[in-house]
């Protein structure tokens, strides 16, 4: 079976590996793909540059707060275009403001999720995650 | 010849019984307007030419005598005349002193009764009278003239009185009343009125710069809240990020090779994690109850009948393993903080259902209105709190128990009583050691406060 594919959206080496870390107990087998700053995660995701060969992912899971393209930015791109727009992206962030909230469900963020500060939580979350987002829901092909 | 009269004929003596009449005497005669010779009055009714050829009347009048009586009436006359003429000619002179006295007189009383009243009339005059008017005139107009200049005076002074008062009031504390005056009431009332603005403007001086001292004393401690504040947040906020990646990989590391490392490495790494998930929690209470103030929302009205209902859900988990009864009145409107109010009633009722005793808790929540304010209280049957400690509890990290006895920072009061004092309110705890304990919090009545009284 076709790995899933997962591009994950995280500047902070260390979040990002605590998702790479929890993801490894998953069920299904699947590619983890990771970019740091919102300019290489729309090159990953328009395949340019270095990305040429990058493939694409079945959901993202998006930061918010990204150096040089913020993250909130990389969602409306990606909803705007008609080629990226039906991939699912979850959202995953440490803020729990309501502006933020709001905002990125008004751009089409499939859903938003709080990043526990307990590392515990933050597995579940992940394996959640994976498995609503990979097991459950039936995601398009492209 | 004309006929001729008997001079006796002549006479017409009104006295009817005119002796010369009776005696026909022919000496006696009379001119009209004259006295009979004889000393008899009597007039003509007509006159009646008398021939002077009547040789009887001729002879009977004495020439002489009647020239003479003539003269006498002559001169008598003619001093009269003269009298008469002086009396006149003294008339005239009386009457053009009197006039022009008068007149004097009169245009210097035209000039007082037109305001100028320095006035003086040359007393002279040969009429004593005229110059005694003169006189008074004069003294009149001097009387007046000290009137003016001393209303004069009293006027300057009180318009000096007015503008220096007027400038005091309009905010100029160095305005005086300047001059000096002859009038020693105008004196002293300068000196008292200037002593007067003395005292005030250094009062006034004073008051603004105290006033000034205190502005700027609060507008200081307002910027160092705002500032603590925003330092409080901020650093909790900051202190996420490391203390995430701290406690999150010590955890993994604890996953992944518990049991593979010796047991020092165990307990260490024991150690190291709960460390670390302490201090989560202890940030996580910093900034729960920073976030009180920078956080909190402007207030709206609330129905706290609704806010207990979504506290009881927060804490559905806790009630449910603890068996928990809780009851309540019907609670009132009121203007606040929707979140705020929810984290406040969790929080007490979350420490109600804490901190039990063996039997299963019983926590009603009730309020009524005392003065004015609405009283909230929530009562437990828990283990209570010795009276020492009342104030303590609210004091932020205190706890009273050891953290083996009873988890928890000791950070729920401390945020409720700040939630409440946000509100303008105050919080209190009522408590028998090892019965139960009541908390009451306050919350102003407003006019859209609505609600049962009991």
């Amino acid at each position: 079976m076709k790995p899933v594919e997962m591009l994950l959206v995280e500047d902070n080496p260390g979040d990002a590996r605590l998702a790479i870390e929890a993801l490894k107990d998953a069920k299904v087998h699947n590619n983890l793909s990771w970019v740091q700053d919102g300019v290489e995660a729309m090159a990953f995701l328009r395949r340019q540059g270095a990305y040429s060969d990058a493939p694409r992912p079945d959901v993202i899971l998006l930061d918010l707060n990204l150096p040089k393209k913020d993250g909130r930015e990389v969602l409306a791109d990606v909803k705007a275009d008609d080629d990226l727009r039906r991939i699912p992206v979850v959202i995953l962030t440490v803020s729990s403001a309501e502006e933020d909230i709001v905002k990125t469900y008004n751009l089409h963020a499939n859903c938003y999720i709080r990043k526990p500060i307990d590392l515990d939580q933050f597995i579940e979350v992940v394996k959640a995650i994976k498995d609503f987002w990979l097991s459950i829901v039936i995601l398009p092909t492209h | 010849m004309k006929e001729k009269v008997k001079c006796w004929e002549v006479f017409q003596c009104e006295e009817k019984e005119c002796p010369v009449y009776e005696s026909r005497e022919l000496n006696c005669w009379l001119i009209p307007g004259t006295h009979c010779r004889n000393e008899i009055q009597g007039k003509f009714l007509e006159k009646i030419e008398m021939c002077l050829e009547c040789e009887p009347l001729k002879a009977n009048i004495d020439v002489d005598s009647m020239g003479e009586t003539l003269k006498v009436v002559n001169a008598q006359l003619t001093e009269f005349r003269s009298m008469v003429d002086e009396r006149d000619r003294e008339l005239e002179g009386t009457s053009m002193e009197l006039a022009l006295g008068l007149s004097e007189v009169f245009e210097g009383l035209k000039e007082i009764s037109q305001g100028n009243p320095g006035v003086a009339i040359p007393e002279t005059s040969n009429l004593e009278l005229i110059t005694k008017l003169k006189h008074m005139v004069n003294l009149t107009a001097e009387n007046l003239t000290e009137i003016v200049d001393l209303s004069h005076e009293f006027a300057i002074g009180l318009a000096q009185h007015f503008d220096a008062l007027d400038r005091v009031s309009k905010g100029d504390l160095a305005a005086r009343i300047s001059g000096t005056s002859e009038v020693e009431l105008l004196e002293s009332l300068k000196n008292v009125t200037n002593h007067m603005i003395d005292s005030v403007s250094t009062e006034i001086t004073e008051r603004q710069r105290a006033e000034q001292e205190l502005k700027e004393t609060l507008g200081e401690l307002a910027r160092s809240n705002a500032e603590l504040e925003q330092f409080a947040y901020v650093a909790s906020h900051d202190l996420q990020e490391p203390l995430r990646m701290v406690s999150s990989f010590v955890q993994l590391l604890a996953r992944r090779y518990q049991g593979k490392l010796d047991q020092d490495a165990d307990e260490f790494i024991g150690f190291a994690v709960d460390g670390a998930k302490r201090m989560q929690g202890l940030i996580n209470d910093l900034l729960t109850y920073s976030r009180v103030g920078t956080k909190g929302k402007p207030f709206q009205t609330t129905d706290c009948n609704r806010v207990l209902s979504e506290a009881l859900l927060n804490l559905s988990a806790a009630t449910e393993e603890s068996s928990a009864v809780i009851t309540n009145d019907n609670l009132p409107t009121v203007m606040a903080d929707k979140t705020q109010m929810v984290q406040l009633i969790q929080n007490l009722v979350a420490n109600a259902i804490k901190f039990r005793n063996k039997d299963r808790p019983c926590i009603h929540v009730s309020s009524e209105q005392k003065n004015g304010t609405w009283v909230f209280s929530v009562s437990d049957n828990g283990i209570g709190i010795d009276s020492e400690y009342y104030d303590r509890i609210f004091a932020i990290f205190q706890r009273l128990h050891g953290k083996t006895e009873y988890p928890g920072t000791g950070i729920g009061l401390s945020v409720c009583k700040r939630i409440v004092e946000r509100h303008g309110g105050r919080i209190w705890v009522d408590s028998e050691f090892s019965k139960g304990s009541r908390f009451y919090f306050t919350m102003p009545v407003t006019e859209s406060s609505l609600g049962s009284p009991g």
